[in-house]
């Protein structure tokens, strides 16, 4: 993962209790509401990079995800200044129980940044906690400016037992090759659906999951970054994709000119590792066919023939070219 | 026309061939349509009951199609197994909304347990996924007899060999005594073979798997990761037109092997060949003890994210896919790599890891 983008993927990993790393942050009864809310507060906007809503404590909590080493003062002020009416508003977020509102402000970035981060803060004047996220694990610091709430979830550091999830896993600032896995994936996606055809917007949507959270310039930045993995991919399999300008009738596009779903088992799975590059394909034995001779064994046969895979693993061919 | 109540003579459990019934997983607005489409113009006929109908296929004969549940649609015959479960996989295979039932290994291992399961098999094929060097890579069990389950626990407590166990097919004898007596004989892919006194004991049978099966699948849909639009979510139209802002729902699915990856980029490379049954189409980049690929599902032909490490898989399951996708994921990791794996997630554990006490009650 990009360092950039590992403080907002950390923040959203420890508020997610999926049972791989620790979540000390829903164990604390945070959960992810919203992410890049803009929100209006003295006639400017301030984008929150992610909001998290306690439900039971009624307490918001406001992160600024630092990419890198400096804070803005400005943007600090404005963050300081929210309401937790403002934000629950901004952020569409339901409030289930009658409870008072309270928001607070966490500044997270790489653990590197933290001594700078901490500066800039101090500088600026604003009190503000900071997580730390070093590769083993995330530390708050300043814990005295923290709420007892986060004070008590990070009372001692979050280690890491397993690589941070990826849930923004690149931006519209990732460099090229970013776009290309899943670019590459949706465009095997649509043969495997047997469409004829992607238009760049529906694969930058589709591609970039996360697409939603981003403001019309970085929407547009991202479409440019799939266009241009498009075009690298249908470049790389010219039998297969076609790049297709927009014209008066329609929009740009990437042509779908073959699809192994059109052979027949083998051909089908040969053709699918045949594109970008091929892969070996080893031969292995043809399974036993077992009895069907009573009600244990009479579906068998239709196991092997509902499931089996030797039809369409076989030994090396030539591809879909058959 | 017929009635629902005709089926027991339609689909008699008390001949001489068992009735068999098969599930598929189907998405369809139009279920009317979409039957019409798959068994073909003119070969459908209506009953008296919406959700039923009569198909007659010329390779495999005629099957009653009860769709009562909208997504998992019960095809009975009493026709040959073999060409009814080739109609119906050449059904799957041409289609990217429908798909088999995966039942994972406990789903199985506690199917009634009430009742007294008569056999077991396990078909652990570890071949491509095992180590050469692991003690258990191949496991073929097939036992008959009272409780015969037990043999399969009794290798599942032997540390070296737990992951080796997966319950792929199951017989069990119930009895109720309204019902009368059932021999079911299940398979992981969702094929059912049964004896007994009365039609509606084992249809009744197959629902029940079904709903908790429905229950696994709707529990990993309820975790897919969401971003919807601050204003589709508030209901609005921004003013600010270059503003963004989404809000946010979900998480990944963790799964944790109970035996190592041996060798990650041969792991990879197999699971992500294309290759049945896992049907995984990526090219994954492997750095250190990690491996990330933007795979696609090519039974449905949708996009996951998958992350790898030496005992543990991470999987991205977007707002829209079906969670059927995973189940077929695990059951195939069960039977292929490790049948003792775990969700880290414990709701998604409980749906899938079925304990005697909530089996019956789901």
């Amino acid at each position: 993962m990009e360092s950039r983008l590992v403080p907002v993927n950390a923040i959203l990993d420890l508020a997610l209790a999926d049972g791989l790393n620790p979540a000390p942050l829903a164990d604390a009864g945070w959960a992810v509401a919203a992410l890049e809310v803009p929100v209006r507060v003295g006639g400017e906007t301030v984008v929150c990079d992610v909001v998290l809503f306690n439900p039971q404590a009624g307490h918001l909590l406001v992160v600024e995800a630092k990419s890198g080493a400096n804070l803005e003062p400005e943007q600090g002020r404005k963050l300081i200044a929210l309401t937790p009416e403002l934000l629950v508003i901004a952020g569409g977020i339901t409030v289930p129980k009658p409870v008072p509102l309270h928001c607070e402000v966490l500044y997270a970035c790489l653990a590197d940044n933290a001594d700078r981060i901490c500066l800039g803060a101090d500088e600026a004047g604003l009190r503000v906690p900071v997580l730390a996220v070093s590769r083993s694990d995330a530390r708050l610091l300043r814990p005295q400016m923290a709420g007892p709430l986060l004070s008590a979830a990070f009372s001692s550091p979050a280690v890491w037992t397993h690589p941070i999830a990826r849930i923004v896993p690149f931006d519209h600032e990732s460099p090229a090759e970013a776009f290309d896995q899943p670019v590459r994936a949706e465009l095997i996606a649509a043969m495997a659906q047997q469409r004829p055809s992607v238009t760049i917007r529906t694969l930058t949507e589709q591609a970039v999951r996360h697409f939603p959270i981003y403001g019309r310039a970085a929407q547009n930045r991202l479409q440019r970054a799939v266009r241009d993995a498009a075009r690298r991919a249908a470049e790389a399999e010219p039998e297969r994709f076609r790049y297709e300008r927009s014209t008066a009738v329609s929009e740009e596009r990437v042509a779908v000119l073959r699809s192994p779903e059109t052979f027949d088992r083998r051909g089908r799975t040969q053709g699918y590792q045949a594109v970008w590059g091929s892969r070996a394909v080893r031969p292995r034995q043809r399974a036993e066919i077992p009895g069907q001779m009573d009600l244990f064994s009479e579906l068998d046969e239709a196991e092997r023939v509902a499931t089996e895979e030797e039809s369409d693993n076989g030994n090396e061919g030539d591809g879909d070219a058959q | 026309m017929t009635s629902r109540s005709d089926l027991s003579a339609k689909v008699p459990v008390d001949g001489n061939v068992p009735a068999k019934a098969f599930v598929l997983e189907v998405h369809s607005d139009d279920p009317d349509a979409y039957l019409s489409e798959i068994a073909g113009r003119g070969n459908v006929q209506d009953t008296d009951d919406a959700f039923l109908s009569r198909v007659f296929t010329p390779s495999a004969g005629e099957f009653w199609v009860d769709r009562l549940q909208p997504r998992f649609w019960v095809f009975h015959t009493i026709g040959a197994s073999v060409p009814a479960a080739a109609w119906l996989r050449d059904r799957v295979e041409s289609r990217r909304d429908t798909d088999w039932m995966w039942l994972p290994s406990a789903h199985l291992r506690y199917i009634a347990p009430g009742a007294l399961s008569r056999r077991v098999g396990t078909r652990f094929d570890g071949k491509r996924l095992v180590s050469s060097d692991a003690a258990a890579r191949d496991l073929r069990v097939q036992l008959s007899g009272s409780h015969a389950e037990r043999l399969l626990d009794e290798i599942t407590g032997l540390p070296d060999y737990r992951s080796a166990v997966s319950f792929s097919n199951i017989e069990v004898d119930l009895s109720d005594p309204d019902l009368g007596p059932l021999r079911e004989s299940v398979r992981r892919w969702g094929a059912f073979a049964a004896h007994g006194e009365q039609f509606t004991h084992h249809a009744q049978f197959v629902q029940t798997v079904i709903s908790r099966y429905a229950c696994l699948v709707e529990s990993i849909e309820a975790l897919s990761l969401r971003f919807v639009p601050l204003d589709t979510a508030n209901g609005t139209t921004s003013q600010d037109a270059d503003a963004g802002g989404a809000s946010f729902a979900g998480m990944p699915i963790g799964i944790r092997f109970s035996r190592p990856i041996p060798d990650l980029p041969a792991f990879c490379e197999e699971l992500f060949s294309s290759r049945a049954p896992f049907r995984l189409w990526g090219q994954p980049a492997v750095i250190d003890d990690e491996a990330l690929v933007e795979a696609v599902d090519l039974h449905v032909g949708q996009r996951i994210g998958i992350e790898l490490g030496h005992d543990w898989m991470r999987v991205y399951l977007h707002a829209g896919s079906c969670g059927n996708t995973v189940a077929r994921l695990i059951s195939n990791l069960q039977t292929r790599f490790d049948g003792a794996l775990a969700l880290t997630h414990p709701d998604l554990q409980d749906a899938a890891g079925l304990k005697p006490a909530t089996a019956l009650a789901r």
